[in-house]
C-alpha cells in the first residue's frame, strides 16, 4: 500500500510553538485573584493524628485559611478507593498531605504552612512487601475497599492478588523434572522526574459547577474522579489540559487534582491553584517500579522450559488506588515471550508506608521481563546452550496459548526478526571494538513483549469537523505529554481524509465540554486506538460530504467517489465537484441550501473481557508488541562503574507512522532504562522517608552520559490487523528489556549475577572484590577461548 | 521552597562590617550557588544574607594573577574566570582538571573559589585541590588583615564544634595565594561520581609530585569526602617519598590511605567501605600517571 502521509517523517506539528516558547502549559495559565495552597505533610510514616495546631498559621498575614481532612469526606481511588485528599485520621506514608494552607500568594502560603503544628501517636511501620506480607504485620488499612474484578485479602496488607494458573507440570508435579533452577530479583522505587511539576487550579463557581486547569494525562478520567468523590454531575465539570512536560505516567488517574478542588470547594468562586515543588514530586504524587520477585523455573537437559512458579510482590506504599492495576499486566508477562506449559503465577500488590506507587512507563513489564530474561540466562548456564538458543527453542510461536490463554497470532508481531536484528548488531560489535585496560566487555540481550493495561470498555473517540475552506479540525481527548502525538495523529487524519497534512489540526487544548470522550492517554494505546477512532471519524465526515455532493450532483451517495479535492461520479468522472462547495451543505445557484456542515464521529474499542480469578485466564490483553534488545557494556574493574557502549533495540511495531519520532522514542525509552538500571533509587531513611527527593542525589542520565553509547534502532514491520494502518504501541516499550540486558551483559563480562538494581558502581565493585579469583578466572577464560576482545591489568 | 529572608549588599567593608555587627547571624552570599541550593531545600535557616559582590573598596577579591611565586586567586573569582586564565595551567593542571568539572557551565559562571572553599563542603573540587598546592588564606576583618594556611583553617573547629573554616569577628577571606611548585612537577584531581555529567564528588583525590634538586621525590596528596572535611595524608605523602621513585609495592601504601580515611556514614553518594575502597584506588591511578615513572 502506497501511503502519502503516514510512514513519513513530518515534524512536530507543535515544533514551533514549543521552541519559540509560547506552547501553553498549565503552569503559564494565570487567573484573576488566585489563591495559593500549600500542602502540610506528614512526617510520619504511619501514625494516628491527635491534633492539628494552625492558629498560629491563621495569624500570618495573606493566609485565607486552612483545611484539614476532617472538613472532608470525600474518597479518591481508580479501582481501589482507599484515599483521602487529605489524611483523615491517620497517615500512612511520610509526606502524605494532612492539612493546606490557603493564601493570597505563594508566600503567605509557606509561611503559615511552616507554622502548622501536627501531633502524631506513631504506630510501628513497615516499608518493605514481605515485611508487610508478614502476619502480624502493621495492618495498614482496616478495611480494602477493592472494586469488583479485583481480589484483595482483608485483614492482611494485600489488597491484589493477580494469580495465573494453566497446564500441567512436568512429571505430574512442579520440580520434579531433572532440572530446576531459582532466583530472586528486586527492585527498588523509582521517580518519574518529569521535567514539569504537576500543576493544577480549580475554581468552585456558586452554582456549583467546577472548572479544573490541570497537568494530567487524562481529562476524562480526571472528571470522572471528581464526579464520583464530590457527587457532582459530570456536565457541571470542565476538565481541561494543556501541553504536557512529560508523563511517564505520572500524570495519569489522578494524583493532585481532587486536593485542589476541596480546597476550592472552601473558597467557592476563587481560583485555587496547586503547584508542587521538585522536592514534592518525589513524595508527593507517585512513585514507581518497587517489585520484589521470586521464581523456579524447571526445565529439561534439552533446553525445553516446562514449567515456571513465580512471587511478584509490588510495594505499593501507603494507598493503591493507582497502583492496584499494575499488578495483574505484570503478572501477565513475567513468562516473557516464552511458550510455558505449566504457570503457577502469583502477583501480590502490597501495602507498605512507603509513597504510593503509580503507573511508571510500562507498567509491571520491565519488573516482569527482568524475571523471566533471569529464567533464560539461568536455563542456559545449566544445559550449556547459548541464552539464544534456549530463547529459540522456548520462543511464542503463533498458534501457542499465551500465559493469559489466548492464541498467539502472525500479526502480534515477529519477535525472531527482531532478535535477529539484535544479535547481528552485536555480534558487529563484538568483531569491531575493543575494550580498554581494566574494563570488561559485556553483551546481553533480552526479549519483551508487552499489551496495554486497560479496562474493557476504556473507549476512543474523535470528531472531524470540516471548516468552510476545507481545512480540518479535528478533535480528541488524549494529550500530548511530548510523545508527538498530535503529530501521528496529523497525519493518520491526513492520510483517512487523503488531504495534506497542512490542512489538519489536531486539538492540543482537550476539555471535558467540547472534545469527545477519551479514557486515558496511558499505556501506549493513542496511536492505535485513537489513530482507529480518527480513521472511523473520518470516514463518517467523508461520507457527509458525499451525501452534500449526492443532493448537488442528484446521484446516490454510494456511486460517488471522494478524492480529496472533489467528488466525482464513480461511472464518470467527468462529473464531479468540488469539496469546496460541500462544506456548508450544498447551495443550488438559486441560492436554496440542502445537506450540512460534514463532521464526523469515531469510536474505537477492542474487545477484551474480565480475567478468570482462579487462573488468570481471558482476553485481558487485546494487543501484543514484541521486541528485542541489546547491550554492550564495560565494567571497570577498578571502580565498578558500568559503560554502556552500544544498545540495539528492534521492536515489531507494526506501520511505521514516523519513523523519526519512533526512533526518538527508543532512543529516550532506552536512556530512562540505563537510568533505572545502573543509576537511579529512591533512597529511604529508617524511618521511611526519602533521603533524596532533588537531582542533587538523584541521578538521571545527562548528556554526558549518553553521549558515548551508540544506538542501533530497527522497526519490523507485521501488518497488525487490529489497526486501520497496521500500527501497534511503542511509547513505553522500549524501556523494558534494557535492565535484563544489562544484568545479561555484566554476567557475560564478569560472571557475576546480581539480584538487585541499580547496578551501582559500588555495588558492582563490592561483588568483584567478594569473587575476585571467581571474576579472573571468568575472564581469563573468555580470553582463552577467545571469545573477543579482553584487556585485564 | 523559600523562607522569607533579609538581603543585604554592603558596598564598601565598612559597611558590611557595620552590618554583619547590627545583625549578628548572616549567610555570606558570594556566588550563591551552594547557599541557594540550601536556603531552597530549608537546611540553612538563615534570616539574614549579605552578598559581598558589591563591596567595591576590597581589590584583592576580584584578583588573579600568576606570578614569580605563585598563584594568587581572589575569593571571588568564578571558576570560569579561573579556567580562563590559562597563564596558571601548566603549574597548577590539578587545580584546572578539579576547575573544569566543578558543577556545569552555568554554576562555574557565577559559584567563587572563595564560596567554594568557606562552604567547606568536604567534597568541595577547590578543597583537597588547594591542599596540595599549600594554599595560604588571606583574611580581612575589623581588626586588620592576617593569613594562615588552609589546612590549619580546614581543622579549626566552627562555633558549632565541627570540623570545618572558622572565621572571627565578621571576617571575610579575600583571597588565596598558592606557591609554585618546582619545575618539573606534576599534578593530577581524580575523582569518582554516579553520573559523567555535573555532579558532586563521591570522594576525590589531588596528588602532586616533584623532584627536588638532590633528586629525592616529593609528593602530596590530600583528598575529599573521605572525611568531614578535606585532607592532606602526610603519612602517605612520607611512605611515598621513602620509596623514591620505586613503586613495585604500593600495596602497602594503598591501604594504609583507606585505614586513614575516616568518611562518615549514610552518605548518599557512597558508602564507607567504597570510599575506603576507591579512594586507594585513585591514589594508584595518580601514582601511575606521574609521566617520569613512564619513562
Amino acid at each position: 500500500m502506497v501511503y502519502k502521509s503516514i510512514g513519513k517523517n513530518l515534524s512536530r506539528v507543535e515544533a514551533i510553538s514549543k521552541v519559540t516558547g509560547t506552547a501553553k502549559y498549565t503552569a503559564d495559565l494565570h487567573f484573576p485573584r488566585e489563591l495559593f495552597a500549600r500542602i502540610v505533610r506528614s512526617s510520619e510514616a504511619h501514625a494516628i493524628i491527635k491534633r492539628i495546631y494552625f492558629d498560629e498559621a491563621l495569624k500570618v498575614k495573606g493566609v485565607r485559611g486552612i483545611v484539614t481532612g476532617e472538613n472532608s469526606a470525600e474518597i479518591i481511588g481508580v479501582c481501589i478507593k482507599d484515599q483521602p485528599p487529605l489524611a483523615r485520621g491517620k497517615v500512612r506514608f511520610i509526606g502524605e498531605p494532612v492539612a493546606a494552607v490557603v493564601a493570597d500568594s505563594k508566600e503567605a502560603a509557606l509561611e503559615g504552612s511552616l507554622k502548622v503544628k501536627v501531633e502524631y501517636e506513631v504506630l510501628p511501620a513497615v516499608f518493605e512487601s514481605s515485611e508487610a506480607m508478614a502476619e502480624n504485620a502493621p495492618l495498614i488499612h482496616e478495611h480494602i475497599p477493592a472494586m469488583p474484578g479485583f481480589f484483595p485479602k482483608q485483614g492482611t496488607n494485600i489488597f491484589q492478588h493477580f494469580k495465573i494458573r494453566t497446564g500441567e507440570p512436568y512429571s505430574g508435579k512442579f520440580q520434579q523434572g531433572k532440572f530446576s533452577a531459582s532466583a530472586k530479583m528486586n527492585w527498588p522505587h523509582l521517580a518519574h522526574c518529569q521535567m514539569e511539576p504537576h500543576v493544577t487550579i480549580a475554581k468552585w463557581s456558586h452554582d456549583d459547577s467546577i472548572e479544573v486547569y490541570t497537568s494530567a494525562q487524562s481529562p476524562f478520567d480526571v472528571r470522572h474522579f471528581l464526579s464520583e468523590s464530590f457527587h457532582l454531575p459530570m456536565r457541571k465539570i470542565a476538565v481541561t489540559t494543556y501541553f504536557l512536560g512529560g508523563g511517564f505516567g505520572g500524570k495519569s488517574d489522578v494524583t493532585i487534582e481532587p486536593l485542589t478542588v476541596l480546597l476550592a470547594k472552601h473558597f467557592k468562586g476563587e481560583y485555587v491553584r496547586i503547584q508542587l515543588d521538585r522536592e514534592e514530586m518525589f513524595f508527593g504524587t507517585v512513585v514507581g517500579r518497587g517489585l520484589d520477585g521470586e521464581f523456579t523455573v524447571d526445565f529439561d537437559e534439552n533446553g525445553m522450559i516446562h514449567g515456571l512458579k513465580v512471587t511478584y510482590l509490588l510495594n505499593s506504599g501507603g494507598y493503591a488506588g493507582y497502583a492496584i492495576n499494575i499488578v495483574q499486566p505484570g503478572g501477565i508477562v513475567t513468562s516473557g515471550t516464552y511458550n510455558i506449559p505449566y504457570l503457577e503465577i502469583d502477583a501480590y500488590g502490597v501495602y507498605t508506608n512507603k509513597p504510593p506507587l503509580g503507573a511508571y512507563r510500562a507498567y509491571g513489564h520491565p519488573e516482569a521481563a527482568l524475571l523471566a530474561e533471569r529464567m533464560i540466562e539461568l536455563v542456559a548456564e545449566r544445559t550449556g546452550y547459548t541464552s539464544s538458543e534456549i530463547r529459540k527453542f522456548n520462543m511464542l510461536r503463533p498458534g501457542n496459548k499465551n500465559s493469559i490463554g489466548q492464541t498467539v497470532r502472525e500479526d502480534d508481531g515477529n519477535i525472531f526478526a527482531c532478535m535477529n536484528l539484535v544479535e547481528e548488531d552485536l555480534e558487529k560489535h563484538k568483531f569491531s571494538h575493543h575494550s580498554e585496560n581494566a574494563h570488561a566487555r559485556g553483551y546481553g540481550l533480552a526479549n519483551f513483549l508487552k499489551a496495554p493495561g486497560m479496562p474493557t470498555n476504556g473507549f476512543s473517540t474523535a470528531i472531524i469537523r470540516f471548516n468552510e475552506d476545507t481545512t480540518v479540525n479535528v478533535m480528541i481527548s488524549a494529550t500530548d505529554m511530548g510523545q508527538g502525538l498530535l503529530t501521528t495523529i496529523t497525519q493518520i487524519a491526513a492520510e483517512a481524509l487523503l488531504l495534506p497534512v497542512h490542512k489538519i489540526e489536531v486539538t492540543s487544548i482537550p476539555d471535558t465540554r467540547y472534545t469527545p470522550y477519551e479514557w486515558q492517554t496511558v499505556a501506549s494505546r493513542s496511536t492505535w486506538m485513537v489513530g482507529n477512532a480518527v480513521y472511523k471519524a473520518a470516514q463518517d465526515a467523508i461520507q457527509k460530504i458525499k451525501e452534500n455532493a449526492a443532493i448537488a450532483m442528484g446521484q446516490s451517495a454510494h456511486d460517488l467517489v471522494y478524492d480529496g479535492k472533489k467528488v466525482f461520479y464513480l461511472f464518470d468522472k467527468e462529473k464531479n465537484i468540488p469539496i469546496e462547495k460541500l462544506m456548508l451543505g450544498y447551495t443550488f445557484p438559486n441560492g436554496k441550501t440542502s445537506g450540512m456542515p460534514p463532521v464526523g464521529y469515531g469510536a474505537y474499542m477492542p474487545e477484551m473481557e474480565y480475567s478468570d480469578e482462579k487462573t488468570g485466564q481471558g482476553d485481558a490483553a487485546s494487543q501484543w508488541t514484541y521486541g528485542c534488545q541489546g547491550v554492550a557494556l564495560d565494567v571497570d574493574l577498578s571502580s565498578g562503574q558500568i559503560l554502556v557502549r552500544m544498545v540495539s533495540s528492534a521492536l515489531d511495531i507494526g506501520k511505521v507512522i514516523n519513523p523519526v519520532m519512533a526512533k526518538s522514542q527508543v532512543e529516550g525509552a532506552v536512556i530512562m532504562g540505563i537510568g533505572g538500571s545502573i543509576m537511579e533509587k529512591i533512597q529511604y531513611d529508617s524511618k521511611g522517608k526519602i533521603r533524596n527527593p532533588e537531582f542533587t542525589d538523584y541521578k538521571i542520565p545527562t548528556p554526558e552520559d549518553t553521549k558515548g553509547i551508540e544506538m542501533h534502532t530497527h522497526f519490523v514491520e507485521t501488518f497488525d490487523q487490529r489497526m486501520v494502518y497496521g500500527a501497534k504501541c511503542l511509547g513505553e516499550h522500549p524501556v523494558i528489556g534494557i535492565a535484563p540486558a544489562i544484568l545479561a551483559a555484566v554476567k557475560d563480562a564478569i560472571g557475576l549475577e546480581f539480584n538487585e538494581l541499580p547496578l551501582h558502581a559500588e555495588v558492582v565493585r563490592k561483588k568483584i572484590q567478594e569473587n575476585h579469583s571467581q571474576v579472573l578466572s571468568h575472564i581469563q577464560n573468555k580470553r582463552a577461548k577467545n571469545v573477543y576482545s579482553i584487556s585485564l591489568l | 521552597m523559600f523562607i522569607p529572608f533579609h538581603y543585604y549588599d554592603p558596598k564598601t567593608f565598612s559597611e558590611f562590617l557595620e552590618i554583619a555587627n547590627q545583625v549578628q547571624n548572616y549567610q555570606i552570599l558570594a556566588g550563591g550557588t551552594d547557599l541557594l541550593v540550601k536556603m531552597r531545600g530549608g537546611y540553612a535557616a538563615c534570616q539574614n544574607v549579605i552578598d559581598i559582590k558589591k563591596i567595591q573598596d576590597v581589590p584583592e577579591f576580584q584578583k588573579i594573577e600568576k606570578n614569580q611565586d605563585g598563584l594568587v586567586l581572589g575569593s571571588l573569582v568564578t571558576f570560569s574566570e579561573l579556567l580562563d586564565y590559562q597563564e596558571g595551567k601548566p603549574f597548577f593542571t590539578a587545580l584546572y582538571e578539579a576547575s573544569k568539572v566543578m558543577g556545569c557551565h552555568e554554576i562555574r559562571n557565577r559559584a567563587t573559589i572563595g564560596g567554594n572553599i568557606c562552604n567547606a563542603a568536604s567534597g568541595a573540587e577547590a578543597g583537597s585541590v588547594f591542599l596540595i598546592f599549600d594554599a595560604v588564606v588571606h583574611i580581612r576583618g575589623a581588626q586588620g588583615t592576617r593569613s594562615v594556611s588552609l589546612e590549619e583553617l580546614y581543622q579549626s573547629k566552627s562555633k558549632a564544634g565541627k570540623p570545618g573554616i572558622s572565621l572571627q569577628n565578621h571576617e571575610l577571606v579575600t583571597h588565596f595565594f598558592l606557591p609554585s611548585l618546582p619545575e618539573k612537577s606534576h599534578s593530577i584531581y581524580l575523582r569518582r561520581t554516579r553520573s559523567a555529567g555535573m555532579d558532586l564528588s563521591s570522594l576525590n583525590l589531588s596528588f602532586a609530585c616533584y623532584q627536588e634538586k638532590n633528586h629525592e621525590y616529593k609528593y602530596r596528596v590530600a583528598a575529599g569526602a573521605i572525611a568531614p572535611i578535606p585532607c592532606r595524608f602526610r603519612e602517605i605523602e612520607q611512605m611515598l617519598s621513602s620509596q623514591n621513585g620505586n613503586h613495585s609495592s604500593l600495596e602497602e601504601v594503598q591501604k594504609k590511605i583507606a585505614d586513614l580515611s575516616q568518611p562518615r556514614p549514610n552518605s548518599k553518594r557512597a558508602s564507607v567501605e567504597y570510599k575506603k575502597d576507591q579512594v586507594s584506588e585513585l591514589l594508584m591511578q595518580a601514582v601511575h600517571s606521574v609521566p617520569f615513572f613512564r619513562l
